[in-house]
């Protein structure tokens, strides 16, 4: 196992470049785990609630009762300030969908109906969420008014009003689907990424140092076959994903604790293992396209970004265009993607498509492994 | 000898391929990949648009519910829905495939969707208000009959009992984000270009830094004939990179003078970040994953990976971004795009200015004063 041994070797020289990409990787993994949201759709049907910001200048009752009225029915969210400039900034990142400014006098002015001059609503125009709130706003509104025109005092009307808001219309779900997005699914998804990344960047250095023309000349006059020169190669990029499954393993209990255990977690970090295979075989066969590392670097980013964007990594796949997905079923990273929704997807028993799936992606570095071997073999012949 | 210098680390410049691709290449990739994936998905997934519904209809008693569907499916401005009237079966296969959003039973006002999501919300609250505005019918009608028809004409009008605030005439476009993160990240990995060619000035560096370095050229004319060939060659590419996206349709505003400046002000960041990393004492390929990483960590705190990050650091902890040259570069383009002051972004310019010319000066006063010990 000599050509293992001097891949172990040349692994432990360049070992720092190594650690530094994985700590680099783990850091952005990490912040982008630290600000996603837990969503996920329940078994029974829930109102989608909007998130707003309230300000109230007027401070009395009814504003008050309006205030709880938006309260109970969304996600009121506290802005850094209160001016407009907070307010826009809210809502274009979409930390809020609307701001709603109850002005001074809107209790005063609710006796004669004219208050749509003291109630703004700020949001970014013709927005799905905002119309959604914006129905809500003007059904309670207009019920207050209508009661309060029909000669019902104050106290009343309110009451009325709550009363008639309770009304509901019955809804049923057809399909009930568990959590379709939530830590764990991001966690694992963007492993779809920093795999592909990591290996190109991390373990494709230390594969072309075997390309180099005095070490490859030694070893061809060798007694070594070149099958076992490939086969020990190959072993030592396998140990590497190895480690770095185990290293990425620790940090996913380490972040995820109980929803891993309480998730299919074997077969999930199963599906990490295949796709490991992967990553492992495209740097494979990327160290026999290029022997220089800035090109190694080159193919690393655009590959494993152009996978991601394609593959429903950073942007779910119902949110892609056909032709985009329909490209996307000859990517690994789309089958590595489809294969942690449908073991999340489910809480029981993995469906057979995450089978599917985790077959599709060593079929993959099979067929990637195979390329790299006819590469390697003509360059070979070129060069003799 | 400082235009000697300065064409001769243009042509340098141009032929060092690694560097015109992290600066060149990589961005327009990147944006590419991005546009493909999220390019229209405001106007697909956010915008309002009617939501195709199935209406199926046990018998013709529930007239009210019917006409105010059809109602609310009549083509203009005010259109909501897409009614059409099915029967049950071919209102379930038309849910299954999602060809409808709904289906809307007449006889007891109640949906079936397939989740719960932004388009059954608001076909609910539809019928929620069909439902209230007869119960508030029935229960006034009990006292007094003209009253409550009064009420519920006055219920059925399209009067809105508030005033939409616009905050901002420029785009919303959330997504637009990752664009201004593209060019923030390319503006800073002009610090990549900055080690390379400030590492052959470097005697310890390279064989040619040692040339360079005896000869009777000052470090000063070196340094900053460098220096304004790297610039013009970034800036250059940043001006590319605009184009490029301008062609895709991405609204960057009018302001062209105010954008060229930003870029112009981000090239000079991050070539003074490449100019001080290339002084530290260790191998160029050190100095590479430095920048790298740096350079990686503060996009990716602009929003370059996912959206929401730079609001969250603003939250918590705003100082991060007011001295992270990547926020600060994708907040001028914000600033730009969505207000019509320029007090933001020229806050942002000025502390970039700032922060460059001091790293600048510390970048220049280390490679000056570095002497050697005869090679």
């Amino acid at each position: 196992m000599q050509v293992f041994k001097s891949y172990m070797k040349v692994l432990g020289k360049n070992k720092g470049n190594f650690i530094l990409y994985c700590g680099i990787f783990m850091t952005i993994m990490i912040i982008i785990f630290a600000i996603s949201s837990n969503n996920g759709s329940a078994a029974s049907y829930t109102d989608v609630k909007c998130s707003i910001a309230i300000f109230d200048y007027d401070n009395s009752d009814a504003s008050h009762a309006l205030t709880d009225f938006i309260s109970e029915n969304n996600n009121v969210k506290e802005l850094t300030g209160s001016d407009m400039e907070d307010i826009q900034d809210g809502l274009y990142i979409r930390y809020i969908d609307c701001a709603v400014i109850i002005k001074e006098k809107y209790s005063e002015n609710l006796a004669s109906g004219n208050i749509n001059q003291y109630i703004e609503i700020c949001a970014v125009e013709d927005r799905n969420m905002v119309t959604l709130f914006e129905m809500s706003l003007n059904s309670y509104l207009s019920y207050l008014t209508a009661y309060v025109n029909a000669g019902y005092d104050e106290n009343e009307a309110y009451a009325k009003t709550v009363d008639t808001i309770s009304t509901n219309a019955d809804v049923a779900v057809l399909q009930a689907s568990v959590f379709e997005a939530d830590k764990l699914n991001i966690f694992f998804t963007y492993i779809g990424y920093v795999f592909v990344v990591l290996t190109i960047t991390g373990v494709s250095p230390i594969l072309i140092v075997f390309n180099r023309k005095e070490l490859r000349d030694r070893i061809s006059c060798s007694s070594y076959k070149y099958t076992n020169i490939t086969k020990e190669i190959f072993l030592g990029t396998f140990v590497t994903g190895v480690i770095l499954c185990l290293v990425f393993t620790l940090l996913a209990f380490a972040l995820l604790r109980g929803e891993l255990l309480d998730a299919n977690a074997p077969v999930l970090l199963l599906n990490m293992c295949c796709y490991m295979v992967v990553s492992v075989s495209i740097a494979f066969l990327v160290s026999k396209i290029t022997n220089k590392k800035e090109v190694l670097s080159f193919i690393g980013n655009i590959a494993s970004l152009g996978m991601a964007f394609m593959s429903g990594i950073f942007v779910s796949v119902e949110f892609l265009g056909k032709g985009v997905v329909a490209a996307a079923h000859f990517l690994p990273s789309y089958w590595y993607a489809r294969g942690v929704r449908e073991i999340i997807g489910t809480s029981s028993q993995v469906s057979k498509d995450a089978w599917l799936c985790m077959g599709m992606e060593l079929l993959f570095a099979a067929a990637i492994v195979t390329v790299a071997v006819v590469v390697d073999r003509t360059n070979v012949l070129r060069k003799a | 000898m400082f235009w000697h210098n300065f064409k001769y680390s243009v042509k340098c410049i141009l032929r060092e391929k690694t560097t015109l691709f992290w600066t060149l290449i990589f961005p327009l990739a990147l944006f590419t990949f991005e546009y493909l994936s999220f390019g229209n998905l405001m106007e697909s997934d956010e915008i309002f648009s009617k939501i195709p519904v199935a209406v199926v209809r046990e018998d013709e008693s529930d007239t009210a519910l019917y006409e105010t569907l059809m109602a609310l499916s009549e083509q203009g401005d005010n259109q909501v829905l897409d009614a059409e009237v099915m029967d049950e079966e071919e209102a379930l296969e038309s849910l299954k495939n999602e060809d409808i959003s709904g289906i809307i039973y007449t006889a007891d006002a109640s949906l079936t969707v397939l989740e719960s999501d932004v388009y059954s919300s608001i076909i609910k609250s539809i019928l929620d208000q069909y439902l209230q505005i007869r119960g508030i019918y029935k229960s006034v009608a009990e006292k007094d009959v003209m009253m409550a028809a009064e009420i519920v004409s006055g219920l059925m009008t399209d009067e809105l009992y508030y005033t939409e605030v616009s905050t901002s005439d420029g785009c919303q476009n959330e997504y637009y984000n990752f664009f201004y993160a593209v060019f923030a990240m390319s503006c800073l990995f002009s610090s990549l270009a900055a080690i390379e060619r400030f590492s052959r000035l470097q005697a310890n560096a390279s064989a040619l830094g040692m040339r360079r370095s005896i000869s009777p050229n000052t470090k000063l004319v070196s340094v900053i004939s460098e220096y304004m060939a790297i610039l013009m060659i970034q800036f250059l590419i940043e001006l590319i990179t605009l184009g490029y996206m301008m062609l895709f349709g991405i609204d960057f505003g009018n302001q062209y003078p105010a954008i060229i400046l930003t870029l112009f002000i981000g090239c000079n960041i991050g070539i003074s970040i490449g100019m001080l990393i290339s002084a530290l004492k260790c191998g160029e390929g050190t100095k590479t994953g430095i920048t790298c990483g740096i350079n990686m960590l503060c996009s990716v705190m602009a929003d370059l990976c996912a959206n929401g990050i730079k609001y969250f650091i603003e939250c918590h902890a705003p100082i991060i971004n007011r001295i992270n040259p990547a926020a600060l570069i994708t907040d001028c383009f914000y600033a730009l795009n969505v207000y019509d002051t320029y007090d933001r972004f020229f806050r942002n310019i000025i502390t970039m200015g700032i922060m460059s010319v001091v790293l600048v000066a510390i970048g220049i006063l280390i490679l000056r004063r570095n002497k050697y010990a005869s090679v």
